[in-house]
């Protein structure tokens, strides 16, 4: 009998449930510096997180080898007898798994350490080739790649196996006192690099000599990334079912009504080669689709299994761990934003525009205030762009919501956001 | 390894964690962590290759990294690094009271007990988040650098969130230490909880700032991550290496004002605190500012070698690639009370504690939250004040400041190139002029 054997017997006399979950993950990353390949690392790394139920408490050990994951099954059973709260629900039972598609290429689990450092040039070269003239410096960056490996197994029957990869590029460019930075990732490895290279290029280049900006009232216009950050600090933790069942979540008061009109929202962990897609979560439930807002009516929120229960309604596949030494927790998958009114133009009259900010995470999760400096803003007027100096946008991520004017059709997933550019109506701003 | 390799290091890290949440009366989540990695790293031909792996796959790992520095010679940058004499340090940090030879139960009516203490009319929601974690090191290179050391955290996280007009509010004060069982005899927790629900009800009533750039007050818990994020970075060897820093060739220049002198101190007990670094290299005292001269970077063993530095700030979260960080870094203090800053200030607005800040090294701008504040109205304090910011130009605030006369420290979680690594911010009171955000109509 293996080691893993022993510890399910262990397990099968000690707690009521008990639940395995096994990651393993190897890595190359290729560290860029001054517009050069800087340092190359791989890693392996392995782990297991035991979590088990005894009398509605839950306790839970993680470690990193097979030898002491006896110890850690040990472990959580004295905690688990520890906890008095009786608030565990269970654990999810055994359900059949959805067929997801693109989240695993081969091609990226044969890549080697020259195919990194190709990479990594190209994307280099893409940036320092976007001028002739020169001026441009590629401050900083990396390109990684990432085979990940997920079992999980649980006392109800459920047993999941899933592999998955991921690719991606990040750059940091200079061009005079400008900087800006691009990115991108992917599931697969037909990623554009130079391109990566080539687009943080122009947008440092089109920051530089950057005009003062009136203190005022502007319509706004915020990237993708711009937005993902705003909405991922404030908007997220709240659609949390825990967040809600506990106070923490302002959103609770709008449940049913028509908030933020011609808005729909929807979390959706099945979707072909998307970032955070995958058959099942951290705790072996399925994944699916879920509708948050549904044509501006807020009509559900984001569970996990416990969540769920206490709820009243099912778990919707969210429970995500940050690794193996983590229990999970309530997070989006794929969050889709749609919009009754699209444009090919987002610049018309004048506005401000953002790509991104500056300490996203200090935006008040709770109440959803932000005051946030802006980065790589320009002023849009008649068509014209003008970089600006310095830009504080002021607001709350529900007031942004009820006041979008439309959305652009430059969609893409940025972290858990698939969105394109939106504009909104009457930001307050500082220069 | 010594033959083949410009330079190469060997390092083992063990970490063992408890963490106990209890919210809203009741145990949230205990959780128990434990694990170890090997990190790897040598320098080849000028050439970098670095491995993470396990205790069994030692020798797979650096046939890795040799590997990596092979293929990349000739593709990518060269780099070398500083190296001193041979060495054999040894740290285990002894603690009052060992916080596993302490029954989890009894931990448990200890946190439910302070717990209690936040629960007040007008809170929607209490925690309290209490840690312990273990760090072991074991590190040796090929310049016959050896050490071992063993460094315990404990902390305390109490959070209220209050609930009325219309809105959420939350507040939130933390101690953590190097430190065993002891840091609740050090703190009166029930007494810091108490405080932190009547700050979180008083946030409910608390109003907008006028914004507009205006005289302010900075607590030291504003001012330390005014240091740490507007300054800190900027110093950081690395960062100052790829030009991302506005102060990259400022060695030698007047940067502030005379009052100003700001050091990074691995040595002292605060959480930043480290007997070592993650390249083997004694964790002391660093000069940045002396009577407000630019005196020196904070620097690794390969940013020393441009810098003119002597290392000892190159760190890592786990085994990964050790970056240039900062570990305790405070302003030092200047010698007027708070009541003569507020006079001095007379009509400003005084802002405290941080939800955290970030700043473009480059430009030298910064914003950051503050997690609430007054109005100082005839040099006193007036109304309260939530959701105000701070932003400007840091030069611009260094050569104006009027210091408090005694330096207080907060702990935290410093975030760089997705490595997380623990520090302390220390500073005084800070007097100076800069843009209070808010509501612009305000």
């Amino acid at each position: 009998m293996d080691e893993l054997s022993h510890v399910i017997e262990y397990l099968e006399k000690n707690a009521s449930e008990f639940e395995i979950f096994h990651q393993k993950s190897r890595k190359f990353v290729a560290g860029i510096e001054k517009d050069q390949i800087k340092d190359m690392s791989y890693s392996w790394d392995d782990g297991y997180g035991v979590r088990v139920i005894i009398n509605r408490g839950t306790g839970f050990s993680s470690c990193t080898t097979r030898e002491s994951l006896m110890n850690s099954a040990k472990y959580a059973v004295k905690l688990a007898k520890l906890d008095d709260s009786e608030e565990a629900e269970g654990l999810p039972p055994s359900e059949r798994y959805p067929v997801v598609t693109g989240t695993f290429d081969p091609a990226i689990q044969s890549m080697e350490v020259d195919d990194y450092v190709d990479l990594a040039l190209s994307m280099i070269h893409g940036a320092l080739d976007c001028t002739r003239d020169g001026g441009v410096e590629v401050l900083s960056g990396e390109v990684a790649g990432e085979i990940n490996e997920v079992h999980i197994i649980n006392s109800n029957g459920v047993e999941g196996i899933e592999k998955s990869t991921a690719l991606g590029g990040l750059v940091e460019v200079k061009a005079n006192s400008s900087t800006a930075y691009e990115f991108d990732v992917s599931r697969n490895s037909r990623l554009n690099f130079e391109d990566i290279g080539k687009r943080a290029a122009r947008l440092a280049l089109d920051s530089r000599n950057g005009i003062d900006v009136e203190d005022g009232v502007w319509d706004t216009i915020l990237t993708p990334a711009a937005f993902d950050s705003i909405l991922a600090n404030t908007l997220y933790p709240s659609l949390s079912g825990e967040s809600v069942y506990k106070g923490r979540s302002m959103l609770i008061r709008w449940l049913n009504e028509e908030v933020f009109p011609g808005l729909t929202i929807v979390d959706d962990g099945t979707l072909p080669e998307m970032l955070f897609t995958s058959a099942f979560d951290d705790e072996g439930s399925p994944s699916r689709r879920t509708t948050l807002v549904d044509q501006g009516v807020l009509v559900g929120f984001l569970y996990d299994h416990k969540y769920g229960k206490k709820s009243g309604n099912e778990t919707t596949g969210n429970a995500f761990r940050e690794n193996y030494g983590s229990q999970p927790h309530i997070k989006p998958t794929n969050i889709c934003l749609e919009f009754n009114d699209i444009t090919s133009d987002l610049m018309y009259d004048s506005a401000i525009m953002i790509h991104s900010f500056i300490g996203a995470h200090t935006a008040n999760a709770i109440s959803g205030d932000f005051s946030l400096e802006g980065r790589n803003a320009f002023l849009v007027e008649n068509g014209d762009m003008k970089p600006l100096k310095s830009v504080m946008l002021y607001g709350n991520v529900y007031e942004v919501l009820k006041n979008i004017a439309c959305f652009g059709k430059d969609e893409r997933q940025v972290e858990h956001t698939i969105s394109p550019s939106v504009r909104i109506r009457g930001m307050h701003l500082s220069g | 390894m010594n033959a083949v390799t410009d330079f190469s290091e060997i390092k083992k890290i063990t970490m063992e964690s408890l963490s106990i949440v209890i919210e809203n009366g009741i145990v949230e989540s205990i959780s128990h962590r434990s694990g170890s990695a090997v990190g790897v790293r040598v320098l080849k031909d000028g050439v970098w290759g670095v491995a993470k792996t396990t205790e069994e796959k030692v020798e797979e790992g650096l046939e890795k990294a040799l590997k990596i520095a092979s293929s990349l010679k000739g593709k990518s940058k060269t780099s070398s690094v500083i190296t001193l004499g041979t060495s054999s340090m040894k740290y285990v940090h002894k603690m009052k009271k060992d916080p596993r030879e302490i029954d989890v139960e009894d931990k448990l009516v200890l946190l439910k007990e302070i717990e209690k203490h936040l629960r007040n009319k007008g809170i929607a929601n209490s925690r309290v988040i209490y840690f312990e974690s273990y760090r072991w090191v074991d590190y040796e290179d090929s310049t016959g650098i050896e050490g071992t050391s063993f460094v315990p955290r404990t902390g305390v996280i109490v959070s209220a969130v209050s609930k009325g007009n219309g809105t959420l509010q939350q507040y939130s004060e933390r101690r953590f230490g190097i430190t065993g069982f002891e840091i609740f005899d050090r703190y009166d927790f029930p007494q810091i909880a108490s405080k932190t629900a009547e700050v979180a009800i008083k946030l409910l009533d608390a109003k907008s700032p006028p914004g507009g750039r205006q005289k302010i007050v900075m607590d030291p818990a504003l001012g330390g991550v005014f240091i740490h994020e507007a300054l800190g970075h900027a110093v950081e060897g690395d960062i100052v290496l790829q030009g991302g820093s506005i102060l990259e060739g400022k060695k030698g220049e007047k940067i502030a004002s005379s009052n100003v002198n700001v050091y990074d101190n691995p040595s002292l007990m605060e959480y930043g605190f480290y007997p070592f670094d993650d390249e083997g290299i004694r964790g002391e005292k660093r000069e940045i500012i002396r009577n407000g001269v630019m005196v020196g970077y904070l620097t690794s063993r390969e940013t020393a070698k441009d810098l003119e530095g002597s290392g000892g700030n190159g760190r890592s979260e786990g085994v990964n690639t050790p970056l240039v960080r900062m570990s305790n870094t405070y302003l030092a203090e200047g010698d007027r009370s708070l009541e003569e800053l507020l006079e001095e200030v007379k009509n400003g607005v005084f802002l405290a504690g941080s939800r955290g800040g970030q700043t473009s090294p480059l430009e030298g701008i910064f914003q950051f939250n503050a997690e609430y504040g007054y109005l100082i109205r005839k040099g006193e304090f007036a109304e309260m004040l939530r959701d105000v910011s701070l932003s400007g130009r840091t030069m611009e605030i260094l050569r104006n400041v009027i210091l408090g006369d005694e330096v207080k420290f907060n702990p935290g979680m410093c975030g760089k190139n997705g490595q997380s690594v623990p520090v302390s911010d220390g500073s005084p009171y800070i007097a100076t002029i800069a843009v209070v955000g808010g509501s612009v109509n305000g």
